[in-house]
């Protein structure tokens, strides 16, 4: 899948270390280095406390890294603030795992979806036009334009959340347990929807999964985290067809 | 009792009696189930106006009175009710129906005016507070804590006692002492909004902090605001009638409920009329806002809504 | 009215024990379950699958009495022993929970209170249902712990219940409803809110119960591979609907209806 030498996206010794009152320091990201090659897909395969959002949280700049660095298309994004946060939230969008919590609930769909692109400068009749083209990009009609987010299902919700990440065409996107809070029938649906869109929009992709059979489904690369440590990498197939680790061997004999 | 288990229970089944199931005889039980009308939106409606005709009757409280209300006339001082005076008159012969109505304007106005400005400000500072964090949350809502250790009337007594009396100065003392409540709601409530996945995904799309605060986050703490506040009319407007009957709100000739009720008070056995009246206005009015402010809340929760 | 229809029921189905029949369930006049007809028999396990907004949870809170305000089982019986629960008297209902037919929830481990410690709280639920010395507990409540594979029961006895993971948590509260060895164990999502490695724990713990104490259980669940490790019997809902019910291998190998079909291929397996 590479399509050329330079990373994406290049994690290098990323760590994060929470204080906490009368209790000793909690390390929730430990030492993490990792590169998202163009139109890669990464999966970051971990339970619940292996840091793996943390990890998300501090490339999509919602929280600092105590000590490491971030890169994307060769910028360091470690400390980026203001403005050039900004900046970096056009090339970097993510898609949360709670579809009705990321959506405002007195917001209408299109209204939440188009802010985006009026904030980066379009005119309010284009972004209609837009908000409707995306729309039907995802598989929803332009009757959910005026709808609230309690007011659509689950997976329609989560489409129009993917609506609104691909809105400003991002070359990254992060998908943070993305399909975890949907039903079967829904998730592979939108986990076809998202494959579909990162192909055709030529996107790099993140995608951090509790499901390592989701991941071996999707991505292209994958990283086993423990305790918020990385404990394995490798090609998804290979990972689960021959774990190195004894956590990766656990996590693959408790699938169902 | 015993958590032993029968080990001669009969062993796991075997799946082929299934087929048995659909073939139950026995018409099925059909019980019937009564379906509770929720009628909050006619409550609304019902209260709302109420409120209406209510704030009608306060903006133009002259033109419904019978008899000027300021007007004194000692012949026909202190009558029982009457067909021409249907509250009697007070000692001053004034008509009271006439006061009560025109009491109407201060007394309502000056609570709605206080509880805007006390939601305004308590708002603005506890959103302020729960955004910004730090410093700044600290030493406000210090101060805040400080408006609440005192006894609230008590304290609204001394601000007024030393700004001098008068409808203003009792409209500024309550402010005082009831803003922290609205600052911490919002402060709250603006924390826990701020951490909703729906503020990260409305940074991610590139809003800056005035517009996420306008957005998004004043939209979704507004309610419990609001509701609070509509709440607050009538206990503000019994404060200010309190103050006033203490002769620290609005001062005579002034038609202001409270201290009508103050100025006769003294003739409660021989004409109760006098001091029921502007009493009765107060318990109505109260009523009504708190009543409009209950229906209001179901109203704003949807899932008190119904469907 | 109940001994014309016991003695139908001793008659009928010698191992059934609870029989759902034609059961119709409404919230405030909507209809979220429709004619659903199934039986649990003795030692077995049934599986509920279906997507969120099927009914699956629904069906089987009623037979608790659990549907909650504006719930009722508008149309149709669910047996027990000759008693049609959705008309049991409240008295009566409150003594059949817990002793006879027992619920976990998904958020069990959580329903546990934060501050006391577990031994404490377990020798307390125990009382509600009558009364025991602290000692016969104790040790009847380490019996079944080991029973049911927990290491160093004592030591989780004596915990706070932060001081475990969501996974034991979730254990503890799933061995706290077989206290009272019931006959039935009704369990909603009990692995749909924990990690692979704990749910893995957790449906280790229910076979045992189904295969050491041969209790009947239903188990309601979302995922499958949950159900196909468990059940003997799946059911199959969809939108109130039952679609599908049959012996779980030929359900899952064979199925009949389309939206049965969909589900089963919407599911992403691990390829070793």
């Amino acid at each position: 899948m590479n399509k050329n030498n330079a990373p994406i996206l290049s994690v290098k010794n990323l760590t994060k270390v929470f204080k906490r009152h009368g209790q000793p320091d909690f390390i929730a990201v430990n030492d993490v280095s990792f590169d998202v090659m163009n139109g890669e897909c990464l999966g970051i395969i971990g339970e619940s406390g292996s840091g793996k959002t943390t990890v998300a949280n501090m490339i999509a700049r919602f929280i600092d890294a105590t000590s490491g660095s971030i890169t994307l298309f060769g910028e360091d994004i470690t400390h980026a603030k203001g403005e050039s946060l900004k900046n970096v939230w056009r090339k970097m969008q993510m898609v949360f795992q709670m579809p009705m919590e990321s959506f405002d609930p007195r917001m209408k769909l299109g209204e939440s979806i188009g802010e985006s692109l009026v904030n980066s400068g379009m005119s309010a009749g284009d972004v209609k036009n837009e908000v409707t083209r995306l729309l039907s990009l995802v598989g929803l009609s332009a009757e959910f334009y005026p709808r609230y987010p309690h007011e659509v299902s689950g997976g329609q919700c989560q489409r129009a959340a993917i609506a609104r990440a691909i809105a400003i065409r991002p070359a990254m996107l992060i998908c943070d347990e993305a399909t975890s809070a949907l039903d079967v029938t829904v998730q592979s649906e939108v986990i076809a929807l998202l494959r579909r869109l990162i192909h055709e929009m030529d996107m790099t992709c993140l995608f951090i999964c509790h499901d390592i059979a989701l991941v071996q489904h999707f991505c292209d690369s994958a990283i086993v985290m423990q305790h918020g440590k990385i404990v394995e990498r490798g090609k998804p197939g290979d990972i689960v067809r021959n774990p190195q680790d004894d956590y990766t061997k656990m996590l693959i004999d408790s699938v169902l | 009792m015993t958590m032993e288990n029968n080990s001669t229970q009969a062993a796991a089944t075997t799946i082929s009696s299934i087929s048995s199931i659909s073939t139950k005889s026995k018409t099925p039980t059909i019980r019937e189930q009564h379906v509770k009308k929720k009628n909050v939106k006619a409550r609304l409606f019902f209260f709302g106006a109420l409120l209406l005709a209510l704030l009608v009757m306060a903006s133009f409280a002259e033109s419904f009175c019978p008899y000027d209300p300021y007007a004194q006339n000692l012949d026909i001082a202190l009558q029982a009710p009457s067909a021409e005076h249907i509250f009697g008159t007070d000692r001053y012969g004034r008509d009271m129906l006439s006061r009560v109505i025109a009491a109407s304007h201060v007394s309502i106005f000056s609570s709605l005016s206080l509880v805007a400005a006390i939601t305004i400000i308590g708002t603005t500072i506890g959103i302020v507070c729960g955004w910004r964090g730090g410093r700044l949350d600290t030493v406000l809502m210090r101060a805040a804590d400080m408006f609440l250790a005192f006894p609230g009337l008590v304290f609204a007594m001394a601000v007024a006692g030393v700004m001098g009396g008068g409808i203003m100065s009792a409209v500024i003392a309550l402010a005082a002492i009831s803003w922290p409540k609205y600052a911490r709601v919002a402060r709250s409530k603006t924390l826990s909004v701020r951490e909703m996945a729906y503020m990260r995904a409305a940074r991610l799309s590139g809003s800056g902090t005035l517009k996420i605060i306008v957005r998004h986050i004043l939209p979704n703490i507004l309610t419990p605001i609001i509701v609070t506040s509509m709440l607050d009319i009538g206990t503000m407007m019994m404060e200010l009638a309190g103050l006033s009957f203490l002769g620290l709100g609005a001062k005579p000739p002034i038609a202001e409920w409270g201290s009508m009720m103050s100025e006769t008070r003294r003739l409660l056995s021989t004409v109760p009329i006098a001091v029921f009246a502007p009493g009765g206005a107060i318990f109505v009015s109260v009523m009504i806002f708190n009543l409009f402010g209950d229906a209001l809340r179901d109203y704003m929760d949807p899932k008190r809504r119904g469907r | 009215m109940a001994t014309i229809e016991t003695a139908e029921k001793s008659a009928n189905g010698a191992n059934e024990i609870l029989t759902y029949e034609s059961v119709d369930i409404s919230y405030d006049g909507l209809k979220v379950v429709s004619d659903v007809s199934f039986a649990l028999h003795e030692g077995e396990c049934l599986g509920i699958v279906g997507e969120s907004g099927s009914g699956k949870s629904t069906l089987i809170r009623a037979a608790m009495g659990l549907l909650g305000a504006g719930g009722l089982v508008t149309r149709g019986d669910i047996w027990y022993r000759g008693l049609d629960l959705p008309d049991v008297p409240r008295d009566e209902m409150r003594r059949i929970n817990g002793e006879e037919i027992a619920m976990i929830f998904q958020d069990a481990g959580n329903a546990l209170c934060p501050s006391r410690k577990i031994g404490d709280q377990l020798y307390e639920s125990m009382l509600e249902h009558g009364n025991a010395e602290r000692a016969e507990f104790t040790e009847n409540i380490s019996r079944l712990l080991e029973r049911l594979r927990f290491d160093d029961t004592d030591r989780i006895l004596g915990s706070y219940p932060f001081e475990l993971s969501g996974g034991m948590r979730q254990r503890i509260g799933i061995a706290s409803a077989m206290m009272m060895n019931p006959k039935i164990l009704l369990a909603d999502e009990p692995t749909s809110a924990l990690d692979v490695v704990a749910q893995k724990d957790v449906v280790e713990e229910m076979k045992i119960i189904k295969d050491v104490y041969h209790t009947s259980i239903i188990i309601v669940t979302h995922n499958i591979g949950v159900a196909r490790e468990l059940s003997d019997t799946l059911l199959v809902m969809k939108d109130g609907h039952a679609v599908e019910y049959g012996p779980t291998n030929d359900v899952l190998t064979n199925p009949q209806s389309d939206y049965t079909k969909k589900l089963i291929s919407s599911v992403i397996g691990l390829k070793r």
